[in-house]
């Protein structure tokens, strides 16, 4: 095979066909490091052209021979890469955060339904724990449909955090909860959310995080709009294997998801 | 033979349960909880099967457990994934609340454990038990039983014997079908779906390695619908017996070719990662009732087995 012949192989020339969002598309780790004591992140380039992801997709990220894992988009630029922000929680994600750049990784997406919102208002976005991975992809799309937004980041230890806002767009205003109360408000990111709501109007909620704190954001904003993103073991991403299940709904978080509206899956955030 | 009625009349029976139209899901796809269940009514199926329960629960293999393939077909690998037989009352009671028949996918690694799987089923409530004998990938519970026409025979009489709901035997591709659709029946099979998925495997070219966790697993989709209608094809020539044909059916076409073939009902299942399964059975059943009218029949099953008309 001939140089050139080899080069556009690997630039992906050769691969850019129809490909699905299902098939495992091969890509490249550009970066990979970590961000705090508790985040990770990653940005790889796909060897072929993926469909363009939009804010609370995610893919299913192979590390080859390991695992395969549902991340959320944190970013996608305008030369098609993608970054995810992860946090290491087993030998999937472990093996992850030890790949070099320029290793491959396989991903399967963008998979689930974006967030559909309408123009403009104000927005507050609330994150806890691992939910801060998609948070900067849904303040860059909020911004960019014309919201002012502000953001409620929780942690449990200050040695979490890292500069989030230099992952979103410069223009929210980012207030820091922390459990061991080393940095901003002292407590819980859904206490901090409520004392913002009960001051201020917002025509757009959005939750990221654990259910508890989902669960007491949708009670705390009845008659706002409010999308909650979930978390469950995504495992075919297809709708056939139904791991990702919301029960009691029948809701599959892997189709139907993972952004849902509030009366939509209360009962599953009770539970 | 014209008929006045706007639609034709699709439904059916299989060992005696009557459906309202020929589609179902194929085992495997959700099925494994209630709310699994009511998902697959909501598709608008005349009937659920649920996922294969073996006596104890399995976790099944890690991701990666399916992928799409560039031939528009799946690879899967789930390693039969399910609750375990404890949880096989509450889904045949949710098919029940929701008015739709059920069938229950039984596997064992032993012959023990089919009879026992069945017995909790048929004491549940199901409409009908479908033998799993040819799950491809997970050692012990499948193909090593169903590509061996004697196996066939042992497991199927076992649990025929002294289960008082319909057994169904689930096939897969063997060199061996025929003979191993004949023991079925002879058994006391009173139907038989064909066919399951067919072993296969991926490597990516990248990282060097086979995709799936569990290094190969079963082809489904449209790649298998030839094969599936072969099958099926043979197997009614031989014997004429009940048939759920299964295998890449995505469209009406595809439905009606295994209906000529000698299948009196049809699952569904690759085809279900639709994004939206619900209008996916709808145009299955409009265009199965335009081409049953356009051929001025009265009923769908009066076309099982035509292709076979000399």
């Amino acid at each position: 095979m001939g140089k050139s012949e080899e080069l556009r192989i690997w630039s992906g020339e050769r691969l850019k066909r129809d490909v699905s969002t299902h098939s495992i598309i091969p890509a490249r780790v550009v970066l990979n490091r970590a961000l705090s004591r508790r985040f990770h992140i990653i940005k790889v380039r796909p060897l072929t052209l993926i469909k363009r992801p939009k804010p609370v997709q995610f893919f299913m990220v192979w590390s080859p021979g390991v695992d395969e894992l549902p991340l959320s988009v944190a970013g996608y630029n305008a030369s098609g890469e993608i970054t995810f922000i992860y946090e290491i929680k087993g030998p999937g994600t472990r093996r992850l955060s030890e790949l070099k750049p320029d290793s491959f990784v396989g991903l399967k997406g963008p998979l689930g339904r974006p967030l559909e919102v309408a123009d403009g208002g104000t927005a507050l976005v609330v994150t806890g724990g691992s939910g801060v991975a998609p948070v900067p992809f849904i303040t860059k799309h909020l911004a960019s449909k014309g919201y002012q937004l502000e953001v409620v980041w929780g942690v449990k230890r200050g040695d979490e955090l890292f500069n989030l806002c230099s992952l979103m767009s410069g223009f929210e205003y980012l207030n820091i909860a922390t459990e061991d109360c080393s940095a901003g408000y002292c407590g819980l990111a859904s206490e901090l959310a409520k004392s913002l709501l009960s001051k201020t109007r917002y025509d757009l909620v959005v939750g990221v995080g654990p259910k508890k704190m989902l669960e007491s954001l949708c009670k705390a904003t009845l008659g706002v709009k409010t999308y909650v993103v979930l978390e469950a073991i995504v495992k075919c991403g297809l709708g056939l294997c139904g791991s990702c299940v919301l029960q009691p709904t029948d809701r599959l978080l892997c189709v139907d998801g993972p952004a849902f509206k509030c009366e939509e899956v209360i009962e599953y955030l009770e539970q | 033979m014209s008929t006045l009625s706007s639609e034709a009349d699709l439904s059916t029976a299989v060992a005696g349960v009557k459906l309202k139209h020929v589609l179902m899901n194929a085992s495997g796809v959700l099925g494994a909880l209630p709310e699994h269940v009511t998902r697959l009514a909501n598709y608008g199926l005349a009937a659920v099967v649920t996922k294969t329960f073996t006596k104890r629960p399995r976790e099944g293999y890690g991701p990666p457990i399916i992928l799409r393939l560039e031939n528009i077909g799946f690879l899967n690998a789930v390693g039969l994934a399910n609750p375990g037989v404890g949880a096989v009352p509450q889904v045949v009671r949710r098919g029940k609340e929701l008015g739709l028949p059920i069938m229950v996918s039984v596997g064992g690694s032993t012959v023990e454990e089919y009879v026992e799987v069945a017995s909790v089923s048929a004491d549940a409530g199901a409409d009908l038990l479908e033998l799993n004998l040819s799950c491809p990938h997970t050692m012990g519970y499948g193909l090593d039983v169903g590509s061996d026409p004697s196996n066939v025979f042992e497991v199927t009489k076992a649990v025929a014997s002294v289960s008082k709901v319909p057994v169904v035997a689930k096939l897969g591709l063997s060199d061996n079908y025929i003979k191993s659709a004949g023991k079925a029946l002879e058994a006391g099979a009173k139907a038989l779906t064909l066919i399951n998925t067919i072993r296969a495997m991926v490597i990516d070219v990248y990282s060097l390695r086979p995709v799936l966790s569990n290094v190969f697993g079963g082809l489904s989709g449209p790649p298998l619908h030839p094969i599936a209608v072969k099958v099926v094809y043979d197997v009614y020539r031989e014997f004429s017996p009940e048939i759920i044909g299964v295998g890449g059916v995505t469209n009406w076409v595809t439905a009606a070719e295994l209906v000529l073939a000698g299948a009196k009902a049809i699952q569904v299942g690759s085809a279900l990662s639709s994004n939206d399964p619900r209008e996916l059975i709808r145009s299955i059943l409009g265009g199965l009732s335009e081409w049953v009218k356009g051929l001025e029949y009265v009923r769908l099953t009066d076309l099982v087995g035509l292709a076979h008309r000399k």
